[in-house]
């Protein structure tokens, strides 16, 4: 009885917030009832285990979700999701109260959900779904994950036989986690155009999360992805993945795959894991090829990390880069690198004010390469944000950026951030923040600006 | 040119929190002050560690999972007979507890550490991250940086006491020390936030060569971002 009460104060509180403002209380109902009822999420019937789809890991979560939810849903399979985004447990109340009878039975087919990797464990107890996607897991959020093992240790503790894993094939840490499971099928992307190895002395890998000895990449998709082995044992990626993607194409946005070209909306080396992912589990779902084909040209993110603003004469390109997560940052740092025009580079990190205490770390940086930068005919940088801006200046520096060509704004203000762009020769502006700041940034920019592209 | 050379402890296992940076400041530190410092990066468990070349060991913060390959790999190499010769080595963050005597993880199994800092850390169930402020008085100076304490940890010696910042365990310690071995929870990167503490450890190396060197070396963006990450803490929203 205590749940029905739940569910149905629960249904009214969504249906309310959903009456005032759709964009704001995603999880609302969600938290409520799960202060009301701890065990909220387990008592919900008629959910089919083996097609529920957990979708965690640090980079391509949300993307991820939402690309699976949007191709199945095209293919007409009826889906639940938390595709706002609400990952943790109050999201997923949230989605199930959404998605149930007034007599709490689960009223559609699929539940796809993004989960956050620290919740997983509780969340797994209350609704044992049998199929979980891991895009990878690498440095995130160290103020409250502190480090990769951390997050690493959440999953084995609740994966189980009963679960079938998708996992990169190229990122160690999340595969290690495939014997763990029933079975695991794996994916991975081949040599490209934007695959590189590094020779750099400062270049670090990471412990085999097997055996603690290092790890060796034959080179790299993305910072610390990539084809790798270990030095001493026999951990390495897989050599016949379950899906392989091929022949990526970044000029005309297609890849192969099983023989055959596909079209995608977009393109940069975190979108095709993304999508080779999202492959592997729609195959196993049974969607033919052209269906999920169908899903992926249709397919609009909600979250796009890249503007471009044209501001008093400049083409900016705007792009954001998480805090506290070196290889999402790295991967918005690699787009400014492959733009060998004359440009002028603008990076503000800020502090990182997420919940008590805020702090001024700005460390996750020098895990990024900003070499490529520097060698990529760069007129100017400046390194904005208060309290935070000199440490910026410094890793620009150490990365051999000349110190006279670095301009420090110790400042959030716009105006100032902004000040000295009339002085600068190029039109080309690479501008890089988080997206937490990125309403201001456009705003501004938008407000003085010729046109929006 | 005075030359001295480095040590990096194991790069791709003790990897974390861009202190790879501190590596790279440490060279250019040594460029400022007409140094050559040469890094020589000891890559795996494995491999023989020539003590006998290096003038100072960095061991930079890794996972505590790794502890358990590297403290029998370190245990049986000539490393305490190095720090206890007077050696230089700095550790910073998680990788200070490999020096402790024991680490109680949080699943209540304990990892015996090197023993060589008189030190015990309790892994904490919860991550906590802040800035840290403190002051040391050999030699008098005031670093800052951020923490990111997966332990806390009890240390007879401590390394400083803190102005702003939990420490070692929110009692008003930081890190700890012995002879030449230092350990600092504070990261940032530590020596490019604090060169004034790379100037201090080349200079102190370099008089044990009996080299003595007259030089004034311009720390003014690091200067900056002291004062910068002192005026944040001082404004900073409390709870």
């Amino acid at each position: 009885m205590r749940f029905f009460i739940t569910l149905w104060i629960s249904k009214f509180i969504a249906f309310a917030v959903n009456r005032i403002d759709k964009q704001r209380g995603s999880n609302y109902s969600g938290k409520i009832a799960v202060k009301l009822m701890s065990n909220f999420v387990s008592s919900f019937q008629n959910i089919d285990y083996n097609k529920v789809f957990f979708i965690s890991g640090t980079n391509g979560k949300s993307t991820t979700t939402n690309l699976l939810y949007h191709t199945l849903t095209q293919a007409g399979k009826k889906v639940a999701s938390n595709v706002e985004g609400a990952n943790m447990m109050g999201g997923v109340a949230t989605t199930l109260i959404k998605n149930s009878t007034l007599t709490g039975k689960f009223s559609k087919e699929f539940l796809v959900l993004e989960i956050d990797e620290r919740s997983f464990p509780l969340i797994r107890k209350q609704l044992p779904g049998c199929n979980m996607g891991i895009t990878n897991l690498q440095k995130d959020q160290v103020q409250r994950n502190g480090d990769p093992d951390f997050i690493l240790r959440k999953f084995r503790s609740a994966i189980g036989k009963d679960m079938t894993l998708y996992l990169n094939n190229e990122e160690p840490r999340s595969l290690s986690l495939g014997t763990l499971a029933g079975s695991y099928k794996t994916f991975s992307i081949a040599e490209n155009s934007r695959t590189y190895t590094s020779d750099d002395f400062y270049n670090v890998t990471l412990p085999c999360p097997v055996c603690g000895h290092p790890i060796n990449y034959k080179n790299y998709n993305l910072a610390n992805i990539g084809p790798f082995r270990c030095t001493k044992c026999s951990y390495a990626s897989a050599k016949a993945p379950t899906v392989l993607i091929d022949s990526v194409d970044y000029e005309n946005n297609t890849f192969t795959c099983s023989g055959t070209s596909w079209q995608v909306p977009y393109n940069n080396p975190f979108y095709i894991y993304n999508f080779a992912m999202c492959i592997t589990i729609c195959r196993e779902i049974g969607l033919s090829d052209a269906q999920i084909q169908a899903g992926f040209a249709s397919f609009r993110n909600p979250a796009s990390h890249e503007d471009i603003i044209y501001y008093r004469g400049k083409e900016i390109h705007y792009l954001r880069g998480k805090q506290e997560n070196p290889e999402a940052l790295q991967s918005e740092l690699d787009v400014i690198a492959a733009d060998t025009r004359k440009k002028a580079v603008f990076v503000g990190l800020y502090r990182v004010e997420d919940f008590y205490p805020h702090y001024a770390g700005t460390f996750y940086f020098f895990d990024c390469d900003f070499q490529n930068i520097v060698k990529s005919n760069v007129e100017c940088y400046v390194a904005f944000s208060q309290n935070v801006a000199y440490d910026i200046a410094s890793r620009m520096i150490l990365a051999g950026a000349p110190e006279e060509d670095v301009t420090i704004v110790n400042s959030d203000e716009m105006s100032q951030i902004f000040a000295t762009l009339d002085s600068i020769e190029t039109d080309i502006i690479y501008v890089l923040t988080n997206p937490k700041h990125a309403r201001v940034v456009k705003n501004y920019l938008n407000q003085g600006g010729d046109s929006n592209a | 040119m005075p030359e001295i050379t480095v040590g990096w402890m194991y790069p791709n296992l003790l990897n974390l929190h861009g202190e790879r940076g501190s590596v790279q400041a440490l060279v250019q530190v040594g460029k400022k002050m007409g140094v050559d410092v040469t890094v020589v990066r000891i890559e795996d468990i494995d491999d023989p560690i020539p003590f006998e070349k290096l003038d100072l060991l960095i061991f930079l913060p890794g996972e505590i999972a790794v502890f358990q390959h590297l403290i029998p790999a370190l245990t049986n190499s000539d490393l305490s007979h190095y720090l206890e010769q007077g050696g230089y080595a700095l550790a910073m963050g998680t990788s200070g507890l490999l020096f402790g005597k024991t680490i109680l993880r949080e699943d209540g199994s304990v990892l015996e550490g090197l023993g060589i800092l008189d030190m015990t850390a309790k892994e904490r169930k919860y991550v906590w991250g802040d800035d840290l402020h403190f002051r040391i008085n050999d030699p008098a100076m005031e670093l800052a940086g951020s923490q990111i304490m997966m332990a806390d940890v009890y240390a007879s010696e401590p390394f400083g006491t803190t102005i702003y910042g939990r420490g070692n365990n929110n009692t008003g310690t930081e890190g700890a020390r012995y002879k030449n071995l230092i350990y600092t929870n504070c990261m940032g990167p530590l020596l490019v936030k604090n060169p004034w503490l790379a100037e201090y450890l080349i200079r102190e190396i370099l008089l044990k060569k009996s080299i003595e060197l007259d030089v004034n070396v311009d720390h003014s963006i690091a200067e900056s971002s002291l004062n910068a990450t002192l005026q944040f803490i001082e404004n900073k929203p409390k709870k």
